[in-house]
């Protein structure tokens, strides 16, 4: 009974501690008609251990973010692991005159949010207070565009991973609009250079964010990346994504953005890229690149001639599937392609056959296949020469036998 | 046996309540676990610890946190263990029994497959629908394939996932697991199912489940990773033209695919085509993945690009 008392205490609290990763993701408040915190955004930095909260508030117009915070996550006892039994964080934001101290439970499917403001002037008519909240969990479609400001660029590049196709024009707005600001370029590079060698989908978000903005501050270092010594080629076997690979993604995604800038100086690195890159498929995009911000004109394509090396050229003529052409239209670009390209269209041998190789080992086999026969035909004889032998030998034996009972 | 079958549940204190067994010699073992495990930091921690390099990408998060409400539930994990024929044995030391906690090889798969299942749009500009991925992507029996299953190595000589035909298994390896690996992702990891699969499609339909050895052509890998792109028109595989089909249609059409370009084409469907919920860091970076094969993966030259070059 006793033991049964304590394996039921146990079952209970190993089930109601929140994991971290529960925490994580977007919390709207469940009173919509709140006041006070509206959106709660609980995410892991780029080195998987730092917390990080974002915070919303009721405001006109629209919610005001009070920026991104590092937190704090608690266990249930010091000896505890803290990733997988957390069971409070607690976060402090600051303003001029506020300090709000922060202390969230993760409940089942909903959060908690005990929220202590302590005004640091004191005030006649104003005390400190505490609010508590209770949030679910929710989708970013949900919660406010973050700005685009040297306080929030980290929130933004957060908000930009989670970003729905819905948001797609929401986001490009906030970049324009931070367009000429140099600050938020620097710190964007910063959070690039962090995130570069560990975070493959964040650093090409921040790219694109880089791109986007246009400002010919970034024409240098984003030349600089596309300039990046890359890992010799190793071998592999079957499906693999190489270090060379990771950084051939990021080198593309560096050109389309240097392509976007559609200044002179851009355009000479651009091509540079594309006559002179070792890794093809940065060349391609580079190319592709170069004529989609040249409006895909005749005269940017003979202005890029020059510039591609033989064996690229058939990218010149290259189709693009996005969302904005029919299929009848990519059908007739994929046609056209074959029609200027016929030698791109496998040939038939390589349809529903072995491939060459598998030819070449089978072909092998046939060439040792005489030897194979000869050696056969030898050991049979050899066989059959020793059961002759042994015949013969037992046909003596039976005959010396006979003559000896004759002569009885 | 009863033993070793409880301890490989989900909780086996809760599993000895429920049974309320009168086997004092389980109930030995079990506590003897119980102090060995406390020993080591708690049952919680056992079971969160996996043999590759534990945490959750930032592309695992973004979807994770869409889609967990639905994904991290009873229902979802036996349509997940059936679909991809997920045995406890293979995935124990891989997050089995912690299936809501995305830092782990299990929930990172859950997270893929249901990209697969609900990821894209029902658009006519995707080269295949769903139902043809799933045929695909899915390991059970289907017109696509015969059975196979799905299983976590903790190999990281360089290889993300591997068909082995003798053990009717597709590996998936620590580098599609370790947080600090560029492929620790949803996008690559349902490519990858995609990829693999195919070579079961290729076994059922005799065809060599081999690539070519490269470098050849304008496939740059070394070593045997390198395919033909069979182009095939948008329209071709609408209707009743399955990507199971295999062979030249009346009007002359060509049923035929490759493993990487299942692949690409999957991937290229997800960044143009993925379903509202797919959040901007998985469909980026399928784009990206799409055209960095279609350009360093294949023998002959793609005639497509996928997406749009602007930067955002």
């Amino acid at each position: 009974m006793i033991v049964r008392l304590t394996l039921l205490f146990v079952a209970f609290f190993s089930t109601a501690y929140g994991q971290l990763n529960l925490f994580l993701g977007n919390w709207k408040n469940l009173d919509p008609n709140t006041s006070g915190v509206t959106y709660l955004n609980i995410s892991l930095r780029e080195d998987n251990r730092t917390i990080m909260i974002e915070a919303w508030s009721k405001c006109p117009g629209k919610d005001c973010s009070w920026g991104q915070v590092e937190a704090y996550a608690y266990a249930p006892s010091r000896t505890s692991s803290l990733g997988q039994i957390a069971q409070t964080l607690s976060t402090v934001f600051r303003t001029d005159t506020t300090q709000t101290l922060m202390i969230v439970r993760f409940l089942g499917s909903r959060l908690q949010a005990d929220v202590l403001t302590h005004f640091l002037a004191p005030q006649s008519g104003r005390s400190d207070f505490r609010t508590v909240y209770t949030f679910a969990k929710t989708t970013p479609a949900d919660t406010a565009s973050v700005p685009l400001t040297p306080a929030t660029v980290d929130s933004f590049i957060n908000w930009a991973n989670r970003s729905t196709a819905a948001s797609y024009l929401k986001g490009q707005q906030e970049i324009i609009k931070a367009r000429n600001d140099t600050t938020v370029l620097r710190l964007l590079f910063e959070r690039l250079a962090r995130t570069r060698t560990n975070d493959l989908g964040t650093s090409l978000i921040t790219l694109g964010i880089i791109g986007e903005m246009k400002n010919p501050q970034a024409t240098e270092s984003l030349y600089g990346i596309t300039q990046q010594k890359s890992p010799a080629r190793v071998r592999i076997i079957d499906e693999s994504l190489s270090q060379r690979d990771m950084l051939d993604m990021l080198k593309s995604k560096a050109v389309q953005g240097l392509a976007y800038m559609q200044t002179a100086q851009a355009d000479t690195l651009v091509l540079r890229v594309i006559q002179q890159d070792s890794s093809r498929s940065v060349r391609a995009t580079a190319i592709e690149a170069f004529l989609f911000n040249h409006g895909d004109s005749p005269e940017a394509k003979a202005q890029l001639r020059p510039y591609v090396k033989p064996e690229d050229t058939p990218f010149l003529d290259r189709v693009r599937k996005t969302t904005s052409v029919t299929a009848e239209e990519f059908d007739a670009g994929i046609e056209r392609f074959y029609a200027l390209h016929p030698e791109q269209v496998p040939p038939d041998s390589e349809v529903f056959r072995p491939s060459a190789e598998k030819v070449e080992e089978v072909g092998k086999l046939i060439a040792y296949l005489p030897f194979l026969v000869v050696g056969l035909v030898i050991v049979l004889a050899v066989i059959a020469l020793l059961l002759i032998m042994r015949k013969w030998i037992n046909f003596k034996k039976d005959s010396s036998s006979h003559d000896k009972s004759d002569k009885r | 046996m009863y033993c070793v079958a409880l301890l490989s549940k989900v909780n086996p204190i809760q599993w000895y309540l429920i049974m309320s067994t009168k086997n004092y010699i389980c109930l030995a073992v079990f506590l003897a676990t119980i102090l060995l495990i406390e020993d080591k930091g708690g049952w919680e921690d056992l079971q969160a610890r996996s043999n590759c390099l534990d945490g959750a990408s930032a592309e695992d998060q973004a979807l994770w946190e869409k889609v967990a409400v639905v994904a991290c539930t009873p229902a979802a994990r036996n349509w997940f263990e059936h679909a991809y024929q997920i045995s406890p044995n293979d995935w124990f030391a891989y997050g089995y029994n912690d299936q809501c906690n995305i830092a782990l090889p299990y929930a990172k798969t859950l997270n893929s497959a249901y990209l697969v299942l609900h990821g894209l749009t029902d658009s006519n500009m995707k080269w295949h629908s769903t139902i043809d991925y799933r045929a695909t992507a899915e390991a059970t029996n289907s017109l696509t394939h015969y059975r196979f299953s799905y299983a976590p190595s903790s190999d990281r000589s360089g290889w993300l996932a591997l068909s082995d035909f003798q053990t009717n298994r597709v590996w998936l390896s620590c580098l599609l697991f370790d947080f600090n690996s560029g492929s620790n992702n949803p996008a690559t990891r349902a490519g990858d199912f995609m990829h693999e699969a195919w070579h079961y499609w290729q076994l059922k339909n005799n065809i060599l489940p081999e690539h070519m050895i490269g470098p050849v052509g304008y496939c740059d890998e070394y070593g045997p990773a390198c395919d033909w792109y069979y182009p095939h028109r948008l329209r071709d595989f609408q209707s009743s033209y399955h990507i199971w089909l295999t062979g030249t249609a009346s009007d002359g059409r060509l049923l035929f695919h490759s493993p990487n370009q299942v692949q690409i084409e999957f991937l290229c469907d997800l960044a143009e085509h993925a379903a509202d919920f797919v959040p901007k860091i998985v469909r980026d970076l399928a784009k990206a993945e799409a055209n960095l094969r279609i350009d360093g993966k294949i023998r002959n030259i793609v005639a497509y690009h996928c997406g749009d070059p602007r930067p955002w």
